[in-house]
């Protein structure tokens, strides 16, 4: 038997010495297994993008803390191990770390969003906190994540600031898209307003750029001319409504008022200084225009010019017809005037007349007289009729000035001595004076005109004074000088026009139509010069006419 | 002795000068612009006294007219009248040397008469 236990007993002993061996290659494995889980847990807890604390869960006490720890609040590690949290500089508040670790204690963890930790230098860092208990084989620990949010924060700060922004501009847009809804109905509203109102205009309107090319035409336009707008936008005006002057003469594009407009930055009106024109319809056909033109500014730029144009075809006939009209009555007038004139002449000179009783021969003065001022009244108003026409640029040639002033003074002369009066023709240098050029015939009226004035209402016994100068380089003055009874300040300013006559002419007994000196004001103004007066009531009034002197 | 033909169609007128010229002139009348013109190249007188407004033919055609004539061109003409010198023919005219221009009423009669001495002198 013994042989049986033997063989049993090494049996046994061999199996536990294999038992043991297994045991031997399982633990050595088993703690294999753990260094390697080790060192992947140190190279975690040491590599770990969170500040890792782990502590005793009874006492409390810092067993462990990663590099992370140190860099993140600044106290080696050294310093940190066996301390409690609250006895770390970061955890400042050391009542609220006291209860945290308590609670921490009995449920196992806690978390914090945002914890501010104070680092070693003072400075505040925002840290989300984790912590939780876990058994670390008999022992229970707590481990501690402190994650640094200091650049979440930030970027989330800055996406809230961004979102913020984004959200004021947004309302930003809103507003003003509302304003801009706003000021487009207003808009609209204005443009149909201008829109109804320029196509209701009877005048042509049009608005042309720097370059002379047509922007905008309106209905009238579009009437008067035959073409639409959208035939003609874009297109040079002159190219596609050419213009003639009175005579037919195509206006250049240069010479036309809207390149002047532009030239000048002036408005011209056919009624002031601007020529008349006439527009060419697109049928060929064209008609008289009285036109405004002036630029449009945007600010201070001038961006081009507006015209705005009526047909004046029927003024231009009604005119012609007045002309006509003027010249055919005054005619008809001046030949009955003329033949009583003229037969009262033969017989003021026949011998038994100039025998007859001296009341006879007054009588025939007196009709004589007032059929004279006849005869003047229908010269003066033919004259303004003329005037108002534009026709009085009669017949301006170079003149000899002196020559015409002594014959007037000469005719003059009689009128003088009948009413007492001294006249005296004053020429200062008469080799300075070259000769200007006027119309000498409407000229000779002028003075005449002036003169008599200057006789009718002066005192017996008074004086009138002819001078002539140089004034200036390119002018003549031409002064008619009195000791009448002068004019008043009211008076002075209507001399000048159409029928006015001093209530001193009434008591002065001077006759006259009203017109003698709108008329020489007219011609005077025609031929580049004006006339002008100065006067002091009850001392006596100069008139003082200017003619340019003609370059030749 | 100096002849002077008067084209005008106003008797007046006519009667007028024809009794205060036939003293010193020979005169002739017309009262129509065509029988002046006619009567012009006829007679060949001195002097035309010549109005404008007439019947007919106007006195500018007259006048046109005669300058074509060879006696015509020379001429000399008063153009008398009581029309206006607004229109630019007129100043055309008035441009010829042997042209002269008064209006009726505005001239005295013996005025008139020196200016007729003074043109045949």
């Amino acid at each position: 038997m013994p042989g049986n236990l033997w063989t049993i007993v090494f049996t046994g002993v061999g199996l536990s010495v294999l038992l043991l061996a297994l045991f031997r290659i399982q633990s050595k494995n088993t703690e294999a297994k753990i260094a390697a889980s080790e060192s992947r847990y140190k190279r975690l807890f040491e590599t770990a993008q969170d500040g890792i604390l782990v502590l005793d869960a009874y006492s409390g006490a810092i067993l462990d803390a990663n590099p992370l720890v140190e860099i993140l609040l600044g106290y080696p590690k050294a310093t940190l191990i066996g301390k409690h949290l609250w006895e770390i500089g970061a955890f400042a508040d050391i009542a609220a770390s006291k209860a945290d670790f308590l609670k921490l204690q009995s449920k196992g963890s806690i978390h914090y969003e945002n914890l501010p930790l104070q680092t070693k230098d003072g400075q505040v860092i925002d840290i989300e906190f984790l912590g939780n208990t876990y058994e670390s084989g008999k022992d229970q620990v707590i481990q501690c994540n402190l994650r640094d949010i200091r650049q979440r924060k930030k970027f989330e700060k800055e996406t809230k600031r961004r979102a913020l922004e984004l959200e004021q501009h947004k309302k930003a847009l809103l507003n003003l898209m509302d304003d801009w809804s706003t000021e487009k109905t207003k808009l609209e509203e204005a443009k149909a307003k201008d829109e109804a109102i320029l196509s209701s205009v009877g005048d042509g309107l049009f608005v042309i750029d720097m370059e002379g090319k047509i922007i905008l035409v309106n209905r009238a336009f579009e009437e008067m001319l035959g073409w639409k707008l959208t035939e003609v936008k874009g297109e040079a005006f002159a190219k596609v409504v050419p213009s003639e002057d009175s005579k037919g003469c195509r206006i250049s594009p240069d010479k036309h008022p809207m390149s002047i407009v532009l030239a000048t930055g002036q408005e011209i009106t056919s009624l002031g200084s601007g020529p008349s024109y006439y527009l060419i319809r697109k049928n060929k056909t064209k008609f008289p225009i009285a036109y405004k033109e002036t630029v449009v500014k945007l600010g201070d730029k001038t961006i081009g010019v507006v015209g705005v144009f009526r047909d004046v075809t029927k003024e231009k006939e009604i005119d012609k017809a007045k002309t006509e009209f003027v010249s055919v009555a005054s005619h008809q007038l001046r030949t009955p005037l003329g033949i009583v004139k003229w037969y009262l002449e033969v017989l003021q000179e026949e011998s038994y007349i100039r025998h007859a009783p001296r009341t006879l021969r007054t009588y025939l003065d007196e009709i004589y007289k007032g059929n004279e001022r006849v005869i003047a009244l229908v010269r003066d108003l033919l004259s303004v009729s003329r005037i108002d026409q534009g026709l009085n640029k009669a017949n301006p040639q170079s003149t000899d000035i002196i020559r015409l002033l002594k014959g007037v003074m000469d005719e003059m002369s009689v009128v003088s001595r009948k009413n007492k009066i001294k006249l005296h023709l004053a020429i200062e240098e008469p080799e300075s004076l070259p000769a200007v050029c006027v119309d000498p015939l409407r000229l000779h009226e002028v003075l005449e005109n002036l003169i008599t004035n200057a006789i009718g209402y002066n005192h017996p016994g008074g004086s009138v004074e002819v001078a002539i100068s140089r004034q200036a380089k390119d002018f003549l003055k031409i002064d008619v000088k009195d000791t009448g009874i002068g004019i008043s300040d009211t008076d002075q300013k209507k001399l000048f026009t159409k029928f006015f006559r001093s209530a001193a002419g009434t008591t002065h007994k001077a006759e006259g139509s009203g017109l003698g000196l709108y008329v020489a004001q007219s011609y005077a103004k025609d031929w580049g010069g004006n006339i002008n007066v100065q006067s002091e009531k009850g001392k006596g009034s100069v008139f003082s006419i200017t003619l340019p002197i003609k370059k030749w | 002795m100096k002849k002077i033909l008067i084209i005008e169609d106003e008797p007046s007128y006519v009667k007028l000068l024809h009794s205060q010229l036939q003293h010193g002139y020979q005169v002739s009348e017309a009262a129509d612009g065509k029988s002046g013109l006619f009567l012009a190249k006829k007679e060949r007188p001195d002097l035309i006294l010549l109005d404008i407004v007439l019947p007919v033919m106007d006195g500018l055609t007259v006048l046109a007219e005669l300058r074509k004539d060879p006696y015509g061109k020379t001429a000399k003409v008063i153009l008398l009248t009581n029309l206006e010198a607004t229109d630019e023919t007129i100043y055309k005219v008035t441009d010829d040397p042997l042209v002269y221009y008064l209006v009726k009423s505005d001239v005295k009669l013996a005025d008139l008469f020196k200016k007729i001495e003074a043109i045949l002198a």
